[in-house]
C-alpha cells in the first residue's frame, strides 16, 4: 500500500515537473542596490548600473532587475537617462508604473525610437494616459512636432479631452541632452572606482552613453550623425567602434555612405578600422555601397574582404552570385567564405526574401539609380531584378510590387532633386515589373 | 507522510524536464506549416519563424506550434552585431514574455477561449558579430548570454470543423493559426501574423515544408 502512495506522489511529482517550462522563468526580483549608492552622485549611480549589466552579462535578468530595484528607490532621474540613452523596454515601464513626472518627456523621446519595440511600447503608455498626453502635448507646442505630431493628431481627432499634465516634466531637447555627449574632446577620462564625476571632466562611459542616445533619439539629422562620424577617428578603441556600431544601425538611407567609403579607401587607416567602417558602410542602400562591397571582396589584400563577402551573403543577390562564381580564389579559407556567400544568397532566395519591402526597396532604388545616373550596368540589372523576384515560383508578384507603381518606400538613400528624380524612375520599374509578369 | 513529502521534494528538485505530451498517447503528425513572423511596423520584417503541426493522439486533434528566434528567413536585429537568420530582439522579448508569464496560447471556439500549454523553451547562444576590447571585429561570434531562441505550445483538442488559435503576447493576439478538421483528418489553412501598426502582408504565405 505504501508503494502505491508512494508511485502516486511520484507520478503528481513528475506531471508538476512535466509544467516546468512555465515556472522555470521565475519573475526576476529587484537587485539590490551597492551599498555606497547613497555617496553617489547620478554619473556614479550610472556607472555603477552599467557596471552591474557589464560585469553580468550572461545573466539576462540584470537589467529588469536593475529597472525595478530603481522603481522602488524612486530613482527617477537614473530611470530617465536609462530609457532615454537605452530605450524604454527597461525602465520606461518603471516610469509608468510610478507615473513619474519624467514619464511624458521619455515616453515621447521613444517614439523616434529605430527599435520598433522601444517606440510601440512608449506610444502605448501615452495612449494608456490619452488625456495626460495630451494636456503635456498642449502645453509643449515645440514637442507637438517632429515624431509625436502623428499622435498627437490622433489624440485630437479621438477627441481626447486635455487632461491636467502639470505634473509631468517638460520635453526633453536632444541639443542639450546628446550633442555635449558626442562633443568629445580628445582626452577622455575613465571613471573607475570614483562615486561623483568631477566638473570639467569628459568620460568615455559619456560619450559611449551618447551614441546609444542617438538610436533612441531616432531623429539623425545630418549635424548628428557628422558627430558621430567624427567619433570613428577618435584615439579611443571603445569610443571609436561604438561609433562604427551606431552609424550601421541607422536606417540604410542614413548610413553615411561616402565618408565611411573615405575610411575604407584610406590605407593609412588602422587595418581594423577600416574592416569596421566597411562594416558600416554595407548598412547603406545607397548602390554605390553595394557596388563598393563587391569591389573589396574581390581585393584579396583588402583588410576588409572578409567583412565584404560576409554581409554580400546577407545582402547580396544574383548579381553578386555571378560575380563571386566567376573569381579564382587560390586561398582555401577565402574560398570557404565566398562559398558561404553564396549558399546564404541561394538560401534568402527560396525564402522568398526579395520580395519583402526593405529589400526589395533597395534592390529597386539600384536599378532607379542606374537608370537616372545613365550606368552601363542598368539593363542587366534591370533583368536580373525580373529574374530574382519571379524566382520563388508560383508567387504572383503583383501585390508585392503593386505599392511601388505609387511611390517609392520613405528613406530614401538619395537626396535632393536626384531623390525626386529616382523615386520616380522607382515607380516606373515597378510597373514595368508588373507588366512583365 | 514525511517520508513522501521528502520524496516529492527530491523528485522535484531531480526530475529532468520532461516534454508535456497532453494525452500520453503516442503522435501523428497530419499537416506541417512553416511561415515568417513578421514585427508589428509599417515597414514589417521577418523577426521569428513559426512551425506549425497538426497533431492526432489517437484520435484528438490538436495543434503545436513552435516560435522560433532563429531560422533562414528570420530578419537580424539591424546592425553591425546582427547575424542574418538569428534575431536578438525576438530572444529577448521571448525571454521576458516567458518570465512575466505573458504568453498564452489558445484556441477560440464556439465564442470560448480555451488555453493550451507552454511545452518546451530551447535556450542557446545566438550567432552574433562583436568588436572585442582592441577593436577587432568578430564576423562569427556568440551572444555571451543564453537566450530562449524557441518556445513550443500545444493546444487543446480541436474541435471539428474550423477553428482559429492565438499566440497572445502581453494580452494581445499576436499569431493567429487556421485549421479545419475533420474525424478522419485536417489541415492548417494559415499562419497570420497580427499587430495593431502593420500591413498585413505576409498573411496565409505560409510555405508548406
Amino acid at each position: 500500500m505504501r508503494w502505491v502512495r508512494l508511485a502516486a506522489v511520484a507520478s503528481f511529482v513528475a506531471c508538476l515537473a512535466s509544467q516546468q517550462p512555465q515556472a522555470a522563468h521565475q519573475p526576476v526580483q529587484p537587485a539590490k542596490l551597492p551599498d555606497d549608492w547613497a555617496q553617489r552622485d547620478l554619473e556614479g549611480k550610472w556607472v555603477a548600473y552599467r557596471a552591474a549589466v557589464d560585469g553580468n552579462s550572461k545573466d539576462t535578468t540584470v537589467p529588469a532587475a536593475w529597472a525595478l530595484a530603481l522603481g522602488a528607490a524612486r530613482e527617477f532621474e537614473l530611470l530617465e537617462w536609462i530609457a532615454v540613452f537605452e530605450g524604454w523596454r527597461g525602465a520606461g515601464p518603471e516610469l509608468a508604473k510610478a507615473d513619474a513626472p519624467q514619464l511624458l518627456r521619455v515616453a515621447v523621446w521613444n517614439l523616434g525610437a529605430f527599435d520598433s519595440h522601444n517606440k510601440d511600447t512608449s506610444r502605448n503608455a501615452l495612449l494608456q494616459r490619452k488625456d495626460a498626453a495630451l494636456g503635456w502635448l498642449e502645453a509643449h507646442p515645440a514637442a507637438q512636432r517632429g515624431k509625436a505630431a502623428a499622435i498627437h493628431d490622433e489624440l485630437k481627432k479621438a477627441g481626447v479631452n486635455a487632461g491636467d499634465a502639470a505634473k509631468y516634466l517638460p520635453p526633453l531637447e536632444a541639443m542639450q541632452l546628446l550633442v555635449p555627449l558626442l562633443d568629445a574632446p580628445a582626452k577622455l577620462e575613465q571613471f573607475g572606482d570614483r562615486r561623483t564625476a568631477e566638473p570639467r571632466v569628459r568620460y568615455v562611459h559619456q560619450v559611449l552613453r551618447g551614441l546609444h542616445g542617438v538610436l533612441v533619439y531616432g531623429e539623425a539629422d545630418d549635424l548628428i550623425v557628422l558627430k558621430v562620424l567624427a567619433l570613428c577617428r577618435h584615439a579611443n578603441t571603445a569610443v571609436s567602434s561604438a561609433a562604427f556600431t551606431t552609424l550601421s544601425k541607422l536606417p540604410g538611407g542614413s548610413v553615411p555612405f561616402e565618408p565611411l567609403r573615405r575610411i575604407v579607401g584610406d590605407a593609412t587607416v588602422d587595418p581594423e578600422r577600416r574592416r569596421l567602417a566597411a562594416m558600416a558602410m554595407s548598412f547603406s542602400t545607397h548602390p554605390l555601397a553595394f557596388f563598393e562591397l563587391h569591389s573589396i571582396a574581390l581585393d584579396a589584400a583588402h583588410p576588409a574582404s572578409d567583412v565584404a563577402i560576409a554581409r554580400l551573403g546577407e545582402i547580396g543577390d544574383d548579381t553578386t552570385a555571378a560575380v563571386l562564381q566567376g573569381f579564382v580564389v587560390a586561398d582555401l579559407e577565402r574560398g570557404k567564405r565566398i562559398g558561404a556567400a553564396l549558399t546564404a544568397i541561394e538560401r534568402r532566395k527560396k525564402g522568398s526574401e526579395f520580395l519583402q519591402p526593405g529589400p526589395m526597396s533597395t534592390l529597386l532604388w539600384r536599378i532607379a539609380w542606374l537608370r537616372v545616373t545613365g550606368d552601363g550596368r542598368a539593363k542587366a540589372h534591370a533583368e536580373a531584378a525580373v529574374h530574382l523576384l519571379r524566382t520563388p515560383g508560383n508567387v504572383d508578384i503583383g501585390g508585392y510590387v503593386e505599392p511601388f507603381t505609387h511611390a517609392a518606400m520613405p528613406g530614401s538613400p538619395f537626396r535632393g532633386e536626384e531623390a525626386e528624380r529616382i523615386d520616380k524612375a522607382v515607380v516606373e520599374f515597378a510597373r514595368e515589373l508588373l507588366r512583365a509578369r | 507522510m514525511l517520508r513522501l513529502l521528502l520524496l516529492a521534494a527530491f523528485l522535484l528538485a531531480t526530475v529532468p524536464f520532461v516534454p508535456f505530451v497532453p494525452s500520453g498517447h503516442p503522435e501523428r503528425v497530419l499537416d506541417t506549416r512553416r511561415a515568417p513572423y513578421y514585427e508589428d511596423a509599417a515597414v514589417p520584417r521577418p523577426i521569428a519563424s513559426v512551425l506549425a503541426e497538426l497533431i492526432d493522439e489517437a484520435g484528438t486533434m490538436r495543434l503545436r506550434v513552435t516560435v522560433s528566434a532563429l531560422g533562414d528567413e528570420v530578419d537580424a536585429l539591424p546592425g553591425l552585431e546582427g547575424v542574418h537568420g538569428a534575431n536578438l530582439r525576438t530572444a529577448e522579448e521571448l525571454d521576458r514574455l516567458l518570465r512575466d508569464d505573458e504568453l498564452r496560447f489558445v484556441l477560440r471556439t464556439a465564442g470560448e477561449s480555451v488555453a493550451g500549454a507552454l511545452v518546451a523553451v530551447a535556450r542557446d547562444h545566438l550567432p552574433a558579430r562583436r568588436i572585442d576590447a582592441d577593436g577587432r571585429l568578430e564576423l562569427e561570434a556568440q551572444t555571451t548570454a543564453q537566450w530562449p531562441v524557441r518556445a513550443t505550445f500545444v493546444g487543446p483538442p480541436l474541435p471539428e470543423g474550423a477553428s482559429w488559435s492565438y499566440l497572445e503576447a502581453d494580452g494581445m493576439p499576436r499569431l493567429a493559426v487556421a485549421c479545419t478538421t475533420t474525424a478522419n483528418g485536417g489541415r492548417i489553412v494559415a499562419i497570420e501574423s497580427r499587430g495593431e501598426n502593420r500591413r498585413e502582408v505576409g498573411e496565409a504565405r505560409g510555405a508548406r515544408r
